[in-house]
Formats: structure tokens, C-alpha cells, sequence
């Protein structure tokens, strides 16, 4: 099983099936995508450790659910953003894994055919499934706040926060 | 698009036709009906001509059918390639790997 680093930072990776869960440690991934049909064998159940995101689709030339699909794209691009490692995966890591790494490129400001093109460029075969493909390059770039300055606030400014929105 | 798996020999080869698509809910009956056929020094034709749609999980069928045949010292030949499966092939790599002809008639005559 091989990773495919996406982007400079080293925080967003596709692969295949995780048959081997000591080359996703050694990366510091700490959320895993999984669009296969079954759960990964060996899901760490570390306290902490792991958001394990489970979210099969098919291989088809249909999209799935897209809500949830930008759902989890979003949820992707806002832990990446805080430097979270996200590691997307499927079967053989061409089109499932791409599809979500793709959108969540876009939610991480890189226009869709960008996105294409840097998955592409990384994974051999990534992305044949056309269908795939023509939605992420329709995407614009959608980057999000993805409040690095959020989690950086204590812990207290950020209850005051909350308690002055929920008292207004 | 369900997936339609005939088998027939022909002298020692066994040709298997594939008519329809194979993806996730296809893959495991073709990988079922295919297997049992890898033995030592078997000799397989997979005729593709009919298939319509190869999805990721038909990738990963034919990995597991050429790990499988090629570890028992078999051959494996692919007949009939689509344009569009080739394409798939040729951008996943999986073309290296793979002997192909273009007609079931010339998988055959390289098996025989």
C-alpha cells in the first residue's frame, strides 16, 4: 500500500485500501476518509487518536449524495487547514478517494481543473472515472476559513464566545 | 448494468466472456466464477469485448486474477479491449502487466 501526498504541506494524501496501518502512524495522518465498501480492517480504537469518516460510494458513472459528499469535503479542508493530515481512500485509490481529495482541494482554494490536474500529476490513473473527473473540474474554488485562529484562541475566549452568541 | 459470465474451452484454454459492467456489485460473481479456473500452468482468455464499464473494483478483479493465474505459473491474456478500457488500463498502468490482443481470435492463437 502506498500514500499519495497532494499537497506541499503534506497534509492530504489518497491511497488505496489501508493494508498496513503503521505507514498511516509514520505520516501523523490523523483522519481517515474511507469510501470502500467495508471497514478497514485494524481501525485503531486509540482513544484521541484517529476520526475514522466512513462514507462508501460506488464507482459509477452517477455522483453520489452530493450533500454529504461536500459535507465531508468541507469537514476534510477544515482539518487539513488546521494541519491536520487527512488521508482519503478506496479500493485502488483511483476514483472514489480522488473525488472527495478533489473537492477538498477546492475547499482548500485550488480552482477544480487545478485540483484534477495535481491528482492526476500524483497518482497514476487517478480520476479515469470520467464522470469524477468533469464534476471537480466544474468546481470553483470555494476556499474556506478554515479558522487556524479558532483553534489557536484559548479554550475560555472561545466559551465566551459561544455563551455571548447563544445569549444574543 | 448486470454483468453475464460464460466459460468455454477450447483445446487447453479457457475462454471466459464478460458481457456487461463490471464494478462493485459485479467484480465479486466474476472473481468467483474466475478463480477456481487458476491452476498450474493454466491457460486463461479473458474475452472483454462485451464489457461495457470497468469501475476501480474491476481493476482490483483483474489484479487479483493476474496475481492468481501468474502465481501458479498460468497465462493470462485480455481480448477485445474497448478503446475506453483501454484508455483505463493504459492511464492506471495496468497495460504493462497485461498481454492483450484485439480479437478473441488472436488471444487464442498466442495461447495455443
Amino acid at each position: 500500500m502506498e500514500l499519495y501526498q497532494l499537497d506541499d504541506k503534506g497534509t492530504l494524501f489518497i491511497s488505496p485500501d489501508i493494508d498496513d496501518w503503521s505507514i498511516v502512524r509514520e505520516r501523523d495522518i490523523c483522519a481517515i476518509i474511507d469510501m470502500d465498501g467495508d471497514l478497514d480492517l485494524g481501525v485503531p480504537s486509540v482513544p484521541n487518536e484517529y476520526l475514522y469518516i466512513y462514507f462508501p460510494i460506488d464507482d459509477v458513472v452517477a455522483l453520489p449524495d452530493l450533500e454529504k459528499l461536500h459535507a465531508v469535503a468541507r469537514m476534510g479542508a477544515m482539518l487539513a487547514g488546521n494541519g491536520m493530515r487527512v488521508l482519503s481512500h478506496c479500493g485502488m485509490g483511483h476514483n472514489r478517494c480522488a473525488l472527495v481529495a478533489g473537492l477538498i482541494l477546492t475547499y482548500m482554494g485550488l480552482a477544480g481543473q487545478e485540483a484534477v490536474d495535481l491528482i492526476r500529476s500524483k497518482r497514476q490513473g487517478a480520476l479515469y472515472n470520467k464522470a469524477f473527473a468533469e464534476y471537480i473540474a466544474a468546481q470553483p474554488a470555494q476556499p474556506l476559513d478554515t479558522g487556524p485562529q479558532m483553534a489557536a484562541q484559548p479554550a475560555e475566549a472561545l466559551l465566551r464566545a459561544i455563551a455571548n452568541q447563544e445569549l444574543q | 448494468m448486470a454483468l453475464s459470465i460464460a466459460i468455454e474451452t477450447v483445446e487447453q484454454v479457457q475462454i471466459v466472456r464478460l458481457i456487461g459492467d463490471i464494478d462493485g456489485a459485479t467484480a465479486p460473481e466474476a472473481q468467483a466464477a474466475i478463480l477456481p479456473l487458476a491452476s498450474p500452468g493454466c491457460k486463461i482468455l479473458l474475452d472483454m469485448s462485451g464489457v461495457t464499464y470497468m469501475s476501480s473494483a474491476g481493476l482490483r478483479l483483474l489484479l487479483v486474477v493476474y496475481r492468481s493465474i501468474k502465481g501458479q505459473g498460468g497465462e493470462v491474456i485480455l481480448a477485445g479491449l474497448t478503446d475506453d478500457l483501454k484508455d483505463t488500463m493504459e492511464m492506471t498502468g495496468f497495460l504493462d502487466f497485461f498481454q492483450f490482443r484485439d480479437t478473441l481470435a488472436a488471444g487464442l492463437a498466442a495461447l495455443l
